[in-house]
C-alpha cells in the first residue's frame, strides 16, 4: 500500500519497549569514540583528555622539536556502570612548532582521510562485517586555541577551513586561566567574528529537539553579568506624548511643560555625557536589545548578535509556541530572566527569554591535580594568588564543554560525521572514480554495471599489457637469434680462413721442402758423379799405374 | 545484556589506532557521563521511529489476517471472507498494507504483506518463487539505495523482517509442500512457523504435533528463527534455546471480545466453551507475541540486515545470475535466462577486485 494511515489500538500491545530493545543491543556491542585533538605543542590537549573523562592516559609529553606534524593515536577502553565505550584520542605532535607551517595541515587532512577511506573500503567489500567494524573515522575535532587573547593565528584559520568539511569542528580556547574575565569576553567575539566572516563551518550543536533541549536546560547557570556592557543612562524614561495635528484630542495640562522641555533639549544639541546612549539607545534594563519573535524559528539569531539580543515572544504566539521557545533558549546555553516553562494563560503573558551565547568557544581549563578546597576533592589548579577550579562554572566552561561533548551530543556527533562528513567524502571519492549514478538518457546506473564495465576495461588493458609484453619478449629473442647467428657465421668464415691459411702455407713448405729435396738430390748426384769421376780417376790412376807398369813392364 | 566488555580490537597499520594501552578494569565514576549516550539513542530512535515489516505466508482459511490483527491489537487488515462472487485467485499474488502505530510515544511504521493464493492451487510446483523473487526484490532495492553516490540519510527498510509460516493443523507431520518451503525460506528470511487454528487439537496432539514438527524440522535441517548458529553468547542461548523448545508455537487468533468472569478478553466463542487468546493454558499466543514484539523485535531486524542482507549482497556482487526473479524484478546486469535457483548459502568464493593477474 502507498499511504499510511495510522491506526489506533485496542490494547497494550508491548512494542514501546522497542527502544529498550535498541539500547540493550546497543550496550551489547558497546560504543566507540575518536576525538582528534588538534593544536599547538604545550596548550593541554593530553591534561584536558585526561580531566574530560577522569582518568590518566599515559603518554609522554612532546618536544618542540619534531621536523613535521605527526598523529599519535592511542585507543582506551572505558567502562562506566554497564556502558563500554571504545575511546580512541589523537593528537597532533609538534603542531606549530616549525618554522615553516605551510603544510602543517596536510598531515592532519591525510590522516582523517585514511580513516574514511578505510570505512569506505569496508563498506565496499564484498564480503564485509559493518556491524562489528572497529570504526576509526574521526567524530569530533577539538581544536585548541591559543590564549593570547587578540584573535586567531593565520595557522588556525587555514587549518580549520581546511578541515571545517571533513570533520565536526568544536574550538576551545585553552589554558584560558591565562585570560581575564572580559578580555575573554572580548576575545570570543573576536574569534566568533573571524570564524564567521571566514567562512568555517564549526559544529553548531542540535536546537531541533525539546527533550535535548531539556536535558541541557538542566546544566544553565545565570550568566554573570560580564563587565563590558556599557553603563545604561537614560535621560527620560517615561514616553512623550504628542497631539494629532489633525484630530482634537486632549492632551495632558503638562504639555506644555514637555514641549518647553523639548525644545530645549533639542537646542543644546547631543548630550555628550551620555556616552555610549547610541549602544544604549533601545536597549531593555537588562541589557539587551529586543526583537519579536514568533515561534521557535524566529529566534535563530546571527552569531555576533547573540550577545546583545534577547527575544520579546509575540502576544499571538500560541501555547506550543510559547513552550518551544524557552526549552531552545535553553538548549542554546541561555539562561531565563524569569524562567516560566509553560504558561497556563494563554493571554498576554509576555516572556523575556534572553539568549546569551557569549560563551562559544568554551573557554578551558584542565587539571588533574585534586586540591582540597572547602571540605571537599576537587579538580584545580593552584596559584599564588588563588585557586583556580576546574569544575567551577564561574571559572571555566569545563563543564559545559563536558557536557556538550559527552553527555549530550555525542550520538549526534557521530551521526553528523556519518551522515554528512563521509557520505561526502564518500561521494568525492566515487565521482573520482569515475562512477555516476545516471547516465545521459538518465536512466539509473547500477554501480554493479559500472564495477563490470570498470573490471572489463581493466582486465582488457592488463591483456594489452600482457600482449605487448609477450611481442616485446618474442622480438628481443629474434634478434638476439639473428646475433648469435651471424657471430656464428663470422666464427665459420674466420676458421676457413685460417683453414685456407693454414693448407697455403703447409703447400709452401711442402713445395720448398720438395725443392729442398731436389737440390738434395741434385747435390747427391753431383757428389756421387764427383765420387765416381775420382774414384774413376783414381781408377784410371791406378791404371794408369797400372798400365805404366805395364808399359814399363813391356 | 552484556556485562563483560569485549576484548580489545588488536592494532594492525600505523594510520589505525593502536592497540588499548589501559588494563581491562577501567572504571570510571559517575562524572564523565558516557552513560548519557543511552538516552541520546533512546532520543534519536524515538524520534525517527521505527519500521517493520512482517509477512504471513499459509493457505487461506488459516486465520493470516486475524492473526495479524490480534497481534496489533488493531484493524490492520480486512480479514478475508470468501464469499460466493469472490473468486479465489489463480495466482499467487502478495499485498501489502502499511500502517502507524503508536505507544507511548514510540511511532512503529508496520508493513504487513499477505500471501493469498499460497498452496491454494492443485499443483503447487514453484509457489514459492512469487515469494522469493519478492523478498529478494526488497533486498535489491535497499542494495541499490545503499550503492547510489549521493544516498539518502536514512534509506527506508523495507526488507521483510519477519516471515510467519501458518501450518495447518493435522496433527500429523509437515507437509512436503511446507518442507519445500521452509527450505528455501528460512536461508533468506527470518521464518517463524506457528500451528493455525490450534483450537482444533487437544493439549496431547498439540504437544505431539510439535515434536513431530520439531523432528522433521531437524531432518531437513531447516533453521527456523532463533537461529542455532547466530548465537552470540551463553545468555542468548539460554533465552534461545527455551524458546526453541516451544517453537512452532500452536496459536489462535481472535479480534472479538466476549466477557469471561467479569473481564472482557479476546477470545472464540464456541458451544463448548470460550477461548482465551491471552491465556497461556488456551494457547500459545502470548509467546509469539513476545518473541515478535515485545523481546526479539530488534533482533529479528538485526538479523535480516547483518546476514539475510549481506548474504544477499555478496552473491548479487559476485555472480548476477544465480537468483530467482519474482514480479516487477529489476533486470539490471544483461543476464541470460537461467532457470532460478535459490541463492546459495554462505560459503561463497570471495574475488577481489584487481586479483587477476596475468599469468606469466
Amino acid at each position: 500500500g502507498e499511504g499510511c494511515r495510522t491506526v489506533p489500538l485496542a490494547g497494550h500491545v508491548g512494542f514501546d519497549s522497542l527502544p529498550d530493545q535498541l539500547v540493550n543491543k546497543s550496550v551489547s556491542q558497546g560504543f566507540c569514540f575518536n576525538i582528534l585533538c588538534v593544536g599547538e605543542t604545550g596548550l593541554g590537549k593530553s591534561t584536558l583528555m585526561d580531566t574530560l573523562f577522569n582518568t590518566k592516559f599515559e603518554g609522554e609529553p612532546a618536544t618542540h622539536t619534531q621536523p613535521g606534524v605527526q598523529l599519535r593515536s592511542n585507543t582506551y577502553d572505558l567502562q562506566e556502570s554497564n556502558v563500554g565505550l571504545k575511546l580512541t584520542i589523537v593528537s597532533t605532535v609538534g603542531f606549530g612548532d616549525q618554522i615553516n607551517k605551510e603544510d602543517s595541515y596536510k598531515p592532519i587532512v591525510e590522516f582523517i582521510d585514511a580513516q574514511f577511506e578505510a570505512y569506505l573500503q569496508e563498506e565496499l567489500k564484498i564480503r564485509r562485517v559493518l556491524h562489528s567494524y572497529h570504526d576509526s573515522r574521526i567524530h569530533a575535532c577539538l581544536y585548541f586555541i591559543a590564549p593570547t587573547g587578540h584573535s586567531l593565528k593565520s595557522l588556525d584559520l587555514v587549518t580549520m577551513k581546511k578541515l571545517d568539511s571533513k570533520v565536526n569542528i568544536i574550538p576551545i580556547i585553552a589554558k584560558s586561566d591565562a585570560i581575564s574575565k572580559s578580555e575573554l569576553t572580548k576575545f570570543k567575539i573576536k574569534i566568533t567574528s573571524e570564524l564567521v566572516s571566514n567562512g568555517v563551518q564549526i559544529y553548531q550543536f542540535p536546537t531541533d529537539d525539546e527533550s535535548v533541549a531539556e536535558i541541557n536546560g538542566t546544566m544553565n547557570s545565570p550568566s554573570d553579568p560580564s563587565g563590558s556592557q556599557p553603563k545604561i543612562v537614560k535621560k527620560r524614561t517615561r514616553k512623550f506624548t504628542w497631539h494629532q495635528k489633525n484630530q482634537h484630542i486632549k492632551v495632558r495640562h503638562s504639555w506644555q511643560k514637555l514641549r518647553a522641555l523639548i525644545k530645549v533639549q533639542k537646542a543644546q544639541g547631543p548630550d555628550l555625557d551620555a556616552q555610549g546612549s547610541e549602544k544604549t539607545k533601545h536597549m531593555l534594563p537588562s541589557g539587551f536589545q529586543k526583537f519579536l519573535a514568533h515561534n521557535a524559528k524566529g529566534l535563530q539569531v546571527p552569531l555576533l548578535e547573540r550577545t546583545s539580543r534577547c527575544a520579546e515572544i509575540a502576544h499571538e504566539a500560541s501555547l506550543q509556541d510559547r513552550q518551544a521557545p524557552v526549552g531552545r533558549g535553553a538548549q542554546l546555553a541561555t539562561h531565563a530572566t524569569r524562567p516560566e516553562p509553560g504558561c497556563a494563560k494563554r493571554e498576554q503573558q509576555r516572556l523575556c527569554v534572553c539568549i546569551v551565547l557569549a560563551h562559544l568557544p568554551f573557554a578551558v581549563i584542565g587539571s588533574t591535580e585534586e586540591l582540597k578546597i572547602g571540605n571537599k576533592m576537587m579538580k584545580a589548579r593552584q596559584y599564588p594568588w588563588g585557586t583556580v577550579q576546574v569544575e567551577n562554572e564561574a571559572h571555566c566552561d569545563f563543564v559545559k564543554l563536558r557536557e556538550m561533548l559527552i553527555r549530550v551530543n555525542m550520538e549526534d556527533l557521530r551521526e553528523q560525521t556519518h551522515s554528512r562528513h563521509y557520505e561526502l567524502y564518500r561521494r568525492c571519492k566515487l565521482e573520482e572514480m569515475g562512477f555516476k549514478d545516471t547516465d545521459p538518457d538518465s536512466k539509473p546506473f547500477s554501480l554493479q554495471e559500472t564495477y563490470e564495465a570498470k573490471r572489463n576495461e581493466f582486465l582488457g588493458e592488463l591483456q594489452k599489457k600482457e600482449e605487448e609484453m609477450r611481442q616485446m619478449f618474442v622480438q628481443r629473442v629474434k634478434e638476439k637469434e639473428a646475433e648469435l647467428k651471424e657471430a656464428e657465421k663470422e666464427l665459420h668464415e674466420k676458421f676457413d680462413r685460417l683453414k685456407k691459411l693454414h693448407q697455403d702455407e703447409k703447400k709452401k713448405l711442402e713445395d720448398k721442402k720438395k725443392s729442398l729435396d731436389d737440390e738434395v738430390n741434385a747435390f747427391k748426384q753431383k757428389k756421387t758423379a764427383a765420387e765416381l769421376l775420382q774414384s774413376q780417376g783414381s781408377q784410371a790412376g791406378g791404371s794408369q799405374t797400372l798400365k805404366r807398369d805395364k808399359e814399363k813392364k813391356k | 545484556m552484556d556485562p563483560l566488555r569485549r576484548s580489545p580490537s588488536p592494532g594492525s597499520t600505523s594510520s589505525q589506532p593502536s592497540s588499548p594501552r589501559t588494563p581491562p578494569c577501567e572504571m570510571l565514576g559517575r562524572q564523565v557521563g558516557i552513560e548519557a549516550v543511552l538516552d541520546q539513542l533512546k532520543i534519536k530512535a524515538m524520534k525517527m521511529g521505527f519500521e517493520f515489516n512482517i509477512m504471513v505466508v499459509g493457505q487461506s482459511g488459516l486465520g493470516k489476517s486475524t492473526m495479524v490483527n490480534t497481534l496489533f491489537k488493531s484493524k490492520v487488515w480486512k480479514p478475508t471472507l470468501q464469499g460466493l462472487g469472490v473468486p479465489t485467485p489463480q495466482t499467487l499474488q502478495l499485498q501489502s498494507v502499511t500502517h502507524v502505530i503508536e505507544e507511548k510515544g514510540v511511532k512503529l511504521k508496520l508493513t504487513v504483506t499477505d500471501t493469498p493464493g499460497f498452496g491454494d492451487q492443485i499443483n503447487n510446483d514453484k509457489c514459492w518463487d512469487p515469494i522469493l523473487g519478492f523478498i529478494n526484490q526488497q533486498y535489491e532495492r535497499y542494495l541499490q539505495e545503499e550503492l547510489l553516490i549521493t544516498r539518502q540519510r536514512h534509506i527506508p527498510d523495507t526488507r521483510v523482517h519477519c516471515c510467519v509460516y501458518f501450518v495447518p493443523p493435522t496433527g500429523h507431520c509437515l507437509r512436503p509442500l511446507d518442507i519445500e518451503f521452509l527450505q528455501r525460506l528460512c536461508r533468506t528470511v527470518n521464518v517463524v512457523p506457528v500451528i493455525a487454528r490450534a483450537d482444533s487439537l487437544t493439549i496431547e496432539e498439540r504437544e505431539a504435533f510439535r515434536r513431530r514438527i520439531q523432528q522433521n524440522l531437524k531432518t531437513h535441517r531447516i533453521d527456523v528463527y532463533p537461529q542455532q548458529c547466530l548465537d552470540e553468547d551463553v545468555n542468548d542461548r539460554v533465552l534461545n534455546s527455551k524458546i526453541r523448545d516451544r517453537i512452532p508455537f500452536a496459536v489462535v487468533g481472535a479480534d472479538r471480545e466476549h466477557l469471561v468472569n467479569g473481564r472482557c478478553v479476546l477470545g472464540r466463542k464456541t458451544k463448548w466453551g470460550i477461548i482465551e487468546v491471552e491465556n497461556m493454558a488456551h494457547c500459545e499466543f502470548p509467546l509469539l507475541r513476545d518473541l515478535l514484539i515485545r523481546s526479539h523485535l530488534q533482533d529479528l531486524k538485526d538479523i535480516t540486515h547483518n546476514v539475510h542482507y549481506e548474504n544477499y549482497r555478496v552473491s548479487r556482487l559476485n555472480a548476477s545470475h544465480a537468483l530467482p526473479r519474482g514480479p516487477g524484478w529489476v533486470n539490471l546486469a544483461p543476464a541470460p535466462g537461467s532457470a532460478p535457483a535459490p541463492p546459495r548459502p554462505t560459503r561463497v568464493r570471495v574475488r577481489t577486485r584487481a586479483s587477476s593477474s596475468p599469468e606469466d
